[in-house]
């Protein structure tokens, strides 16, 4: 059930929300957690039983941490001191034992449903020239709905309860529905249990604020979504699709135009999640925090899908960079380079475990794989060079700072985002060094005079539609960067200003939105990863 | 106590800005409706489908049979050659990928200027192949079409002037071929027979039984009678479809006649008689399709015949029209 | 503490250690330089900072890793 479709918005999340407000405050995460369920199984129908199992596995071992944890707090005092430290040691190893197999069977499954066929194709290629020819057959699998968003959340339930950050949960169905939360389940935000767990769990009354600011933020999602990326979509399949035949700007139209497209997309169902959350009095994590205002790669990835940067930081970066062997990898370092690089050995090598996960996350396939690693190169440069730069600065007298220097780097930053996102939309690498050389083979303005461009699915006044739209985004996003919190300081405005806002959002979705005859269904782009 | 009350108070205060906000939403949403609806019922004025509503421009109640459906209905029947050969009048209201609520919407459109004796639903249309999501969001959409036309329409402000918006609609140009969708293409299927006897059954998707069984009371309510009719469509029909069909109209108690499974006894031909290799009917096809029909219903209705009526003359000309139209062209072997 | 504050400044120069007091909100330090930070902590005070030491409450302030580093030296 796509969450910008007439059945979501007109029909699933009233009944949702009336059924939430009709029943006692003590058992309404128990409604949510089966207008969740329902959701799930109008989408995957009995796959829904693999979200139930992932949860039940992360449940029960999450039971056996406590177990082990109870256990070893009582065994303690009664063992003399010297014996402690080698009791702990192997309580730890149980512990360890224990969430690894459960880490492992969750992403088992993942990597199963999702990567079977890749992986096989990948073996099939490494043993042909070696004159094996175990051709492996190719499965139609079908993935159950977000299994790669609470594959994750699970993740993270387990190796929290491990790292001893809260006590295990003992109701299974507790940590089913924060799995399976509907608004959450197709698209992320990727939660936390801590975080998302109580607020799921407690009941909330009905409130005008929670509806007031809830509704606002679905319908601003709505119009990134109908408005703008819907629209540009057309455009940018027909070149993506039948990229030999364009070169030069039209290329570049397009990536930046998918560029336009992807983010007004994803982050627009983002806050269509997250306002339908509010509703319900729910806070969700955010995914987005304006992140073409970025001044460097680093920064953007900070706040474009935040979630799994911070997923990926928390439960991969620290994990590999602070452990033993890398921390040891350090102090060899250290005593053969010099200080600041053999601080940042660890780092280096934990990124890139970060972003060959990141790329693996988004698809099984080299391009996505080599789409992680595009980013994880442009940080090492940056990481490696760091100390270059400062001696030039220093050298140069010129400011880093300065406003105009910041400018700079956020372009740059747009730019290297943009070559990945042609990286990330091209059907395959070869396409992608395709497109990326056509743009500067022969470059022209020809196509925009002739009006070639308005030839590929999109007129003239879409381009006008997507143009007002990325405007509107960049004022909105600029109040924002200022400190501004616009739901609130719309909502405090006086009847009529605010009605007119209202009515005109709304209307110039209906009217200016891209949908219905003529243009086709646009899945979201993130549910499929 | 106290602060109760105020709670009563507030809650009642935001209700009541809630539904008033709603009203001036929908009162927009139709002052825009009627700006941005076509002006007039042609392609060019931005009609979607502007054959399926010619019965405008026909005479007050001069209509016998309405036939609704989707575009196997628009391709399979010639209200023209039902008039050459029969004298009954008929026209074809039918859209492409409609559905059976969007069908009755029609016809209630149509009853406002044409009075039918018979209504006439080809049947293709209760099975499109649809999950329950996309069932459900068709039939909201289609609902959400039908109250605000703006949800339909909204694309028109690309081509619309603003002297236009305020326009009067006008829905009377003519469609000669009264709704046929008019094609001479050929493009043969020559694939296996598909009509295998079976006694197995297909299911008939919920929402639609629902809404096919709304369909037939309304005639009922109207006094009009229903004949159910499938045109052959090798991508649409199929044997467990049929006995779906014979099973609902038997129990519904209306007439289903299928003109797939009866191919052999009139003639028809998939080698000749389809434009897109056996889903949808050519000129040819459909003139077979609709003379078996105008045997069926003479022999079990009764049907004035128009012809040579003073008040009928203009189907005269449309016929000569259609015939121009369809047998001179490059195809003009078929008679 | 001093020995802190080089260590600081090593990782991240121009920086004001002892005034800053919102180095995570401030992006002042990053997962990288937290990393790069933890790796020499670990080195110089025998301490061993895990995953879960990393939260903004501890990295916050000189003096907030300060009473971290004090803290895991006595465990």
């Amino acid at each position: 059930m796509s969450y910008t479709g007439y059945l979501y918005l007109f029909v699933f999340l009233e009944l949702s929300y009336l059924f939430y407000i009709a029943v006692p405050l003590k058992y309404r995460w128990i409604e949510l957690l089966v207008v969740s369920l329902v959701f799930y199984f109008f989408s995957s129908k009995w796959l829904v039983l693999l979200m139930v199992l992932c949860g039940f596995i992360v449940y029960f071992a999450g039971l056996f941490l406590n177990k082990i944890n109870d256990g070893f707090s009582m065994a303690r005092k009664a063992l003399p001191k010297e014996e402690r430290k080698d009791f702990k040691t192997i309580i730890n190893w149980q512990k360890r034992a224990v969430v690894t197999v459960a880490v492992l069977s969750i992403f088992g499954i993942l990597i199963y449903l999702k990567y079977y066929n890749f992986l096989l194709g990948s073996l099939n290629g490494l043993l042909k020239p070696l004159g094996l020819s175990a051709s492996f057959k190719h499965l139609k699998l079908v993935l159950p709905l977000g299994i790669s968003y609470y594959t994750l959340m699970a993740a993270s339930y387990i190796i929290d309860v491990y790292r001893g950050k809260y006590r295990a949960e003992t109701n299974p169905f507790k940590i089913i529905l924060f799995l399976c939360f509907f608004p959450h389940i197709t698209e992320g935000p990727i939660g936390r249990y801590d975080l998302l767990g109580p607020q799921l769990i407690e009941g909330h009354r009905a409130s005008y604020k929670n509806f007031t600011y809830g509704t606002q933020l679905i319908l601003w999602g709505l119009f990134k979504k109908i408005v703008i990326a819907d629209r540009a979509a057309s455009m940018v399949s027909t070149v993506f699709k039948n990229y030999t035949d364009y070169s030069g700007v039209v290329v570049l139209l397009a990536a930046l135009m998918f560029t336009v497209q992807i983010y007004a997309e994803f982050s627009g169902c983002i806050d269509v999640v997250t306002g339908s959350a509010q509703l319900f009095g729910i806070s969700l994590q955010s995914n987005f925090e304006r992140p073409f205002f970025s001044k460097s790669i680093n920064e953007f990835w900070r706040r474009w899908h935040i979630t799994l940067g911070a997923w990926l930081r928390d439960y991969v970066f620290y994990a590999v960079s602070l452990s033993k062997p890398f921390m040891n990898l350090s102090k060899w370092a250290k005593k053969h380079f010099n200080e600041y690089y053999a601080a940042m050995v660890p780092a280096l090598f934990a990124l890139f475990f970060v972003w060959f996960g990141n790329g693996f996350w988004h698809g099984a396939g080299e391009k996505y794989i080599l789409y992680g690693l595009y980013y994880y190169f442009i940080m090492a440069l940056g990481m490696i060079m760091e100390p270059l730069f400062v001696k030039f600065f220093s050298a140069t007298g010129l400011k880093r700072d300065s406003g105009f220097m910041n400018c700079l780097k956020t372009v740059r930053t747009i730019v290297l985002v943009v070559i990945g996102m042609l990286m990330f939309r091209a059907t395959s690498m070869k396409a992608f060094y395709a497109m990326f050389g056509s743009i500067f083979k022969g470059f022209s303005f020809e196509p925009i005079i002739n009006g070639a461009i308005f030839k590929l699915g999109t007129d003239a006044h879409d381009y006008l539609i997507i143009a007002v739209g990325v405007v509107i985004l960049l004022i909105v996003g600029l109040l924002k960067e200022r400190g501004h919190f616009i739901r609130a300081e719309v909502a405090s405005m006086n009847l009529a200003l605010r009605w007119v806002i209202y009515l005109a959002l709304i209307l110039s979705i209906i009217i200016f939105g891209a949908y219905g005859t003529g243009y086709g269904q646009v899945d979201p782009i993130y549910a499929q990863f | 106590m106290e602060e109760q009350r105020f709670d009563k108070k507030a809650t009642f205060k935001n209700f009541t800005k809630i539904v008033s906000f709603l009203l001036i939403l929908v009162i927009l949403l139709l002052v825009f409706s009627y700006a941005l609806s076509p002006k007039d019922n042609t392609a060019k004025g931005g009609m979607m489908n502007p054959n399926a509503r010619g019965f405008y421009s026909e005479k007050k109640n001069s209509i016998d049979v309405m036939i609704l459906g989707n575009s196997d209905a628009y391709s399979g029947f010639s209200p023209m050659e039902l008039w050459n050969q029969y004298g009954i009048t008929s026209y074809i209201s039918a859209e492409g990928r409609s559905t059976v609520s969007d069908s009755l919407n029609l016809l209630k459109e149509a009853l406002t200027c044409q009075k039918p004796k018979l209504v006439i639903l080809e049947t293709d249309e209760l099975f499109f192949d649809q999950n329950k999501v996309d069932e459900f969001s068709t039939n909201i959409a289609a609902s959400l079409n039908r109250t605000f036309s703006v949800f339909r329409y909204h694309n028109r402000w690309k081509t619309t002037s603003f002297a236009e918006l305020f326009k009067k609609p006008d829905y009377t140009a003519h469609c000669v071929s009264k709704g046929q969708y008019l094609s001479n293409n050929v493009k043969g299927y020559t694939g296996k027979e598909y009509m295998k006897k079976t006694s197995k059954k297909n299911v008939m998707p919920l929402v639609t039984r629902s809404f096919t069984a709304k369909f037939l009371n309304f005639c009922k309510s109207r006094d009009i009678p229903v004949l159910l009719v499938q045109v052959p469509s090798k991508t649409s029909w199929s044997y467990q479809k049929h006995n779906t069909m014979k099973h609902f109209a038997e129990e519904n108690n209306v007439p289903f006649l299928d003109l797939d499974l009866k191919r052999q006894e009139y003639g028809f031909d998939w080698k000749t008689d389809t434009r897109d290799g056996g889903n949808h009917l050519n000129c040819r096809g459909a003139k077979k399709v609709t003379l078996t029909l105008g045997e069926y219903l003479i022999n079990n209705y009764e049907f004035e015949d128009h012809r040579g009526q003073e008040a009928f003359q203009s189907w005269d000309e449309d016929y000569k029209e259609y015939y121009k139209t369809v047998y001179s062209s490059a195809l003009n072997d078929f008679k | 503490m001093e020995q802190l504050i080089e260590i600081l400044n090593s990782v991240k120069p121009g920086v004001d250690f002892k005034k800053e007091q919102n180095l995570i909100e401030d992006h002042i330090l990053d997962s990288l330089t937290i990393v790069m930070l933890v790796a020499q902590l670990n080195d110089e005070f025998d301490i061993e900072i895990t995953p879960l030491d990393i939260v903004p409450e501890n990295f916050k302030s000189a003096e907030a890793i300060y009473k971290m580093i004090e803290r895991l030296e006595e465990e």
